[in-house]
């Protein structure tokens, strides 16, 4: 049932994000054309159109942005907070599947906003000279790293992709649980959500930065750390942060399933 | 084996009690009206069959079961608010049901549709909100369900589609289903009515089939409720 959840709540979302994204890429059409005649023209005419349209293209940027954001957060609250709820909880499904199909759903948007906001800049400034040094330059330095520090790419680059969906994902988490445990008070719920995903944004920075300070106070002198080689200490970081994502993605997962299954009385 | 029992079921929110110790079994076969001024419990007797609150005390069963994801697959809801997504349009709709109701008779739905002059393509936001009921309704009565629950299905339409609702309810069930139809609507139900429960401040207080109501009391179940509920 996971699957038919993902495809529904992919039609719910692709409605929204699609249309975006065609609109930022077209801009940033635009904008390169803007860039190019600006470059050429001393119309002061011309000048403030190309201005205006890579004023769009940075407005675009932020607004594709934040709608992947805000559509994480109004899909998990007008799904399955207010009446749609009455439909979604009455499925032959799990609420593990409901609550799974909006977190794949949603970091599959974030990592697609990040790919399209790439591509935008790409458009925005192409010129085949500029582009070509861009990939050339950055495989240099790819390759200057491999020679120089021995840095395997392949298992940086996984532990980087693994780190940052398991970031979406815990961002997800952390408003999913906050909002589920702010409505299932019987007033104030936007309020009370609010204020719990304050509250454990505040915990969560408390407990990180407390834990270094313990640590430290401890004489915890990272020995391990100093005899590797650096490529060494930045996987032993990024396993250690993936590690505290799990963690914490977990911790939000149980408040959120516990709170949609046992505590959510829908209006 | 009764498709839904209720044996000490108890609800409370917070100090506040809505379901106080409720025992009723209910056998499949019947239409059943679960009867009641506002704020008796109805409502949250359904929203307990459904899985959609937890029981503070007691247990309810759905054909044996405590609900969970295998009761839902039988039982067919239909609650007081309308809970179709406004973005979607009516084969959209349809689409869903059959993707997750393997006993959603797609043909049914929409050989209703169409007698109604719902047109498929139609979004939701775009119609009226008798015509939201009446989608829904279509929706919920066209799955081969066990229990059908149905609160206040008449609540908000007008005579002509409260017959309409109520044919569609008798012609919809198969005999080896229940439904169970909460109201406070009580003459217009009466007439496809097998059994009543009477409840108040969260108890039953009485379940009986109609026919004895008739025979036993000389009235008729509009009449029973009016007296036993008189303000």
């Amino acid at each position: 049932m996971l699957g038919k959840l993902l495809k529904h709540e992919f039609r719910a979302t692709a409605r929204v994000m699609l249309p975006l994204y065609l609109v930022l890429l077209a801009i940033s059409l635009c904008g390169n054309f803007a860039t190019r005649i600006m470059e050429h023209s001393s119309s002061q005419l011309l000048n403030l159109v190309g201005g205006l349209t890579i004023f769009a293209f940075f407005v675009g940027l932020m607004a594709v942005s934040l709608m992947s954001f805000f559509l994480m957060i109004s899909r998990f609250h007008k799904n399955l907070l207010t009446d749609e709820g009455y439909l979604m909880f009455t499925l032959p499904v799990s609420v593990h599947g409901l609550i799974f199909s909006k977190i794949i759903v949603s970091t599959i948007w974030f990592i697609a906003t990040g790919v399209v906001d790439l591509l935008a800049f790409l458009f925005l400034f192409f010129r085949v000279g500029y582009v070509q040094n861009f990939f050339h330059g950055l495989a240099r330095l790819l390759e200057d790293m491999t020679s120089y520090y021995a840095v395997n790419f392949t298992a940086l680059g996984a532990e980087l992709l693994v780190l940052g969906i398991l970031s979406c994902a815990s961002l997800c988490l952390v408003v999913y649980a906050s909002a589920a445990l702010g409505h299932s008070f019987a007033n104030h719920k936007i309020l009370l959500s609010f204020a719990f995903f304050f509250g454990f944004s505040w915990i969560s920075q408390f407990i990180s930065l407390g834990g270094i300070l313990v640590l430290d106070g401890m004489n915890f002198n990272f020995y391990m750390l100093e005899n590797l080689t650096p490529v060494a200490q930045a996987h032993v970081m990024l396993l250690a942060f993936i590690a505290a994502e799990l963690i914490y993605c977990a911790i939000f997962y149980v408040i959120t399933a516990v709170t949609l299954q046992k505590r959510i009385n829908l209006e | 084996m009764p498709i839904l029992e209720c044996n000490g079921l108890t609800k409370s929110y917070g100090h506040a009690l809505a379901l106080s110790g409720v025992n009723l079994a209910i056998e499949p076969g019947r239409i059943v009206g679960l009867l009641g001024p506002n704020g008796s419990g109805k409502t949250t007797l359904i929203k307990l069959a459904n899985g959609l609150l937890t029981p503070t005390a007691g247990e309810i069963l759905i054909d044996g079961m405590a609900p969970c994801k295998e009761t839902k697959k039988i039982v067919s809801y239909l609650p007081e608010r309308t809970y179709l997504s406004t973005w979607m349009n009516v084969t959209q709709l349809l689409d869903f049901f059959c993707d997750f109701y393997p006993d959603f008779r797609r043909d049914v739905a929409q050989e209703m549709l169409q007698r109604l002059g719902i047109n498929e393509r139609q979004r939701i936001k775009q119609m009226s909100k008798g015509t939201r009921e009446k989608v829904q309704l279509i929706l919920v009565m066209s799955r081969s369900a066990r229990l059908y629950l149905l609160d206040e299905p008449i609540g908000g339409v007008d005579p002509a589609t409260r017959d309409y609702i109520l044919s569609t309810i008798i012609s919809n069930y198969s005999p080896d289903a229940a439904v169970i139809i909460s109201t406070h609507l009580i003459a217009d139900v009466e007439q496809v009515l097998d059994e009543v429960i009477f409840i108040n401040q969260g108890q039953v207080i009485l379940q009986s089939s109609v026919d004895d109501i008739r025979e036993k009391n000389g009235k008729t179940v509009d009449a029973l409720f009016r007296e036993v509920f008189r303000c």
